[in-house]
């Protein structure tokens, strides 16, 4: 299937630039997305499907923040730190921007930088491979499987607490949420495993010293990241925030917080333990061009993930 | 990768966006500290944000030098998904809230901050 996806459709027409393309691809009766690779094909439904869970976790997020009837704390206050004896708002949060920003600027050039060098025309096994058997694209699938495992657990349990914080009746599903709302939920789902069919990349290859160089950074960015987070989440607990109550007002803070970094956080770790194993084959030597860009995909979605709770959350 | 970006070298586009994200951050930084009206922070700030996720998505992730089509799918996807939820949620979420301060008005009911 590998061997297939990536095969260069060699014979087809060349495909229109611009805008003519778009109907030429769904208009030629052949595979759409020709240039794409199965693997990059892959990782945008998840990214896809992963914004649609962090959508639905900001919106619930606003949801809660509009309707309760207690003030809602100041971010600013809440996030601040005692730096030289004064209270400097919002600090620690730009600081683990910068870092997040930075590191997705040396993930680019790793992938960059891979995409220059590397000339293996065949398929190198992964680590993993021989661990599991797996090739590359199912390592990915899995990865996705366990990591939106995790979200939809999360989204669960997040739904289960506010259901039991409510002070008031819990309304029916069926006459709060729109059912032909969720049916077309389902259509965009549909839709987009319809564009799992899809083919073929070209890879350009890259300098491997300088890509490892730069996964490292990336890699030494996204733990900095993390650590900032679980010194975060120290100082509020400390303050006494919990999933049920808080000190500074409205419950569902707390809860809204704690899920939404929670569920960021656990995006970072899992990007920081695709990192290494990148960076790990990298310098053996091992990771096709293809490998590094998938991880930056990844990367890059916690970064353009956290540009979202960064202003609606942190900001708003 | 197009023949243009490499004609500037080919990692000068991810510093460049790097210095503009920077920028932005720090632009809606300073915005907390204006006393602007509501709506115009909120409008400001929402903006910029959407600005920050083109350019990630765009530059980062190559999606303006991918075959259209590819990037054509995630934003129309996107642009659907957002719409339908904003348009079931937010009128919803406005509902909850009139009718919590509703009964606030009420001697027995809660203490209530709009």
């Amino acid at each position: 299937m590998a061997e297939t996806a990536l095969t260069q459709t060699g014979g087809t027409l060349a495909r229109p630039e611009g805008w003519r393309g778009i109907a030429a691809d769904w208009a030629s009766d052949q595979r759409s997305f020709k240039t794409a690779s199965w693997g990059k094909t892959m990782m945008w439904i998840f990214l896809l499907s992963d914004t649609f869970i962090f959508s639905c976790f900001l919106l619930s997020y606003m949801t809660v923040r509009s309707s309760t009837t207690v003030p809602w704390p100041n971010a600013s206050e809440v996030f601040s730190l005692h730096i030289g004896g004064q209270d400097v708002p919002l600090i620690l949060i730009a600081i683990m921007t910068f870092v997040l920003i930075s590191s997705s600027g040396t993930m680019a050039m790793a992938v960059n930088y891979g995409y220059r060098r590397d000339r293996f025309k065949t398929a190198v096994l992964m680590l993993v491979t021989a661990a599991f058997g797996a090739t590359w694209q199912k390592t990915t699938m899995w990865i996705f499987i366990v990591t939106d495992g995790l979200l939809f657990s999360g989204l669960l349990c997040g739904y289960g607490f506010l259901r039991q914080a409510s002070q008031l009746a819990w309304p029916p599903p069926g006459e709060v949420f729109s059912i032909p709302f969720i049916a077309l939920m389902t259509f965009i789902l549909i839709t987009s495993s319809a564009t799992m069919g899809t083919a073929v990349g070209a890879s350009k290859l890259g300098d491997r010293k300088t890509a490892l160089r730069f996964l490292i950074l990336t890699i030494v960015g996204g733990a900095a990241f993390l650590g900032c987070q679980a010194y975060e989440w120290t100082h509020i607990i400390e303050h006494g925030a919990r999933l049920s109550h808080n000190p500074w007002g409205a419950p569902q803070f707390g809860q809204a917080f704690f899920i939404l970094t929670g569920f960021h956080g656990s995006h970072v770790l899992s990007g920081l333990v695709v990192l290494t194993i990148t960076a790990i084959r990298t310098a053996m030597g091992k990771t096709p061009a293809q490998g590094v860009e998938m991880a930056g995909l990844y990367w890059h979605f916690v970064d353009l993930v956290w540009v979202f709770i960064f202003t609606l959350f942190y900001l708003l | 990768m197009t023949d243009e970006a490499k004609a500037h070298g080919p990692y000068r586009i991810y510093w460049v966006t790097w210095g503009i994200l920077l920028i932005i951050t720090v632009a809606m930084l300073a915005a907390e500290k204006f006393h602007f009206p509501r709506l115009f922070l909120v409008l400001f700030l929402v903006v910029f944000m959407l600005v920050k996720a083109t350019m990630i998505g765009g530059n980062f992730m190559h999606l303006r030098y991918e075959q259209r089509n590819l990037a054509f799918i995630v934003a129309a996807g996107l642009l659907v998904t957002s719409a339908i939820l904003f348009s079931f949620i937010t009128p919803e979420s406005l509902s909850v809230r009139a009718r919590r301060s509703e009964p606030a008005a009420a001697p027995a009911a809660p203490a209530h901050h709009p």
